[in-house]
């Protein structure tokens, strides 16, 4: 099911272990998601590579984040400004 | 007869310059999310914002191509930020960015099939209702191909747009990352997607990296650098092709250089757009001739 597929992806992009997990036998982690066989062979196929490049991606955008805020807050401030001078 | 425009991404470091250089910009656009939890006044300065130049609305977190129904209380207060401000467009990315309770943090590529096509477009009529208008749908860059994929990126994004209504806001720095990571030609990309559908264009630049092992080198798209030439070339590319007034947006999310170079790169934008209208009769014989 694509919500499992999903789930999955999602687990693998954000747990180290069970990325660890997945990298020294990846059917074994695929088949604890309930998916399909063709849906565990194909992420099984999964390139290490790219799975550990995407997981650090979406790591370094998850402790940008309250760098993030603290921008929108300066942001809000200078729309203040801005609605102050019209 | 309206005519193309190109515009630039609001962010806070740049509203000096921003504002110092309105005459030379044609429209800006805002990432909602950084203004749902504002208070009313500083929404009333955003929609003051938005009498002085056209805004767009670019939302991250909705999760529209997710197979998980999108959140009614997300999208509401999207749409009350939408409906204060009044911009002219507002916009949403084909990607998954939660699934099982887990936050992933940024922007995911869903397996593209017929199951998240139907799951999109249900999220997106969703949204169209509560909203009381269909948002402009971003392709995203993408470092990992999604695995129980059984259509390619342009077919699945033509079925979704098919399907919802929505339009296509174009992002050519990361369809020119997709291409150049798993070696397929962006120009096919834009001849199988209908490219009259595009409603925005995103222009951003990215930087190279090869990894600690040595492996193949990849393009990270990270709007930390200047647009490259091949993203141009793609603008031009679409400008031939597409018979609809563009709006083009370059999007800078850090590294800022000094506003003059901002405004080169958008000039260096209107010219890509010059130089591919110009090329409209010439790719509208060789389709003839194809087609």
């Amino acid at each position: 099911m694509q919500d499992d597929v999903e789930r999955l992806l999602a687990q693998l992009f954000v747990n180290e272990s069970l990325r660890e997990r997945f990298y020294l036998d990846p059917m074994q982690v695929a088949r604890q998601y309930d998916l399909s066989p063709a849906e565990c062979e194909a992420i099984a196929k999964i390139p290490q590579a790219d799975l550990r490049r995407a997981a650090r991606s979406y790591e370094r955008k998850r402790n940008s984040k309250p760098m993030l805020t603290n921008l929108a807050r300066l942001g809000r401030w200078m729309s203040r400004i801005f609605a102050a001078m019209k | 007869m309206q005519r193309d425009r190109v515009g630039l991404g609001w962010r806070p470091e740049l509203a000096a310059g921003i504002f110092a250089a309105l005459d030379n910009i044609d429209l800006l656009e805002v990432v909602g999310d950084n203004y749902l939890e504002a208070s009313r006044r500083q929404r009333l300065a955003l929609k003051v914002l938005s009498r002085e130049v056209p805004l767009h609305i670019h939302s991250i977190d909705l999760g529209m191509a997710g197979s998980g129904e999108v959140s009614t209380k997300r999208i509401d207060r999207l749409a009350r930020l939408i409906h204060e401000v009044e911009p002219e467009a507002w916009s949403e990315h084909l990607a998954f960015v939660r699934a099982g309770g887990l936050e992933i943090g940024h922007l995911a590529a869903a397996p593209r099939n017929q199951a998240s096509v139907e799951g999109a477009a249900k999220n997106l009529k969703k949204a169209s209702r509560i909203v009381g208008s269909a948002p402009l749908m971003e392709n995203i860059a993408t470092l990992l191909e999604p695995p129980c994929s059984s259509l390619s990126e342009q077919a699945w994004i033509s079925q979704i747009t098919n399907a919802s209504e929505c339009g296509i806001l174009l992002d050519l720095h990361n369809l020119y990352a997709n291409a150049v990571n798993f070696s397929f030609d962006p120009i096919q990309f834009l001849e199988e997607i209908p490219i009259e559908r595009v409603g925005c264009i995103h222009i951003a630049g990215g930087k190279w990296i090869t990894p600690p092992d040595g492996g193949k080198q990849y393009l990270l798209d990270d709007h930390l650098h200047e647009v490259t030439d091949p993203v141009y070339e793609l603008l031009s590319e679409v400008a031939a092709r597409a018979p609809q007034p563009l709006t083009v947006i370059l999007e800078r999310d850090g590294a800022y250089p000094p506003m003059n170079v901002l405004l080169c790169e958008l000039e260096r934008a209107r010219i890509a757009l010059a130089a591919g209208r110009r090329r409209t009769p010439e790719i509208q014989q060789v389709q003839a001739h194809a087609g």
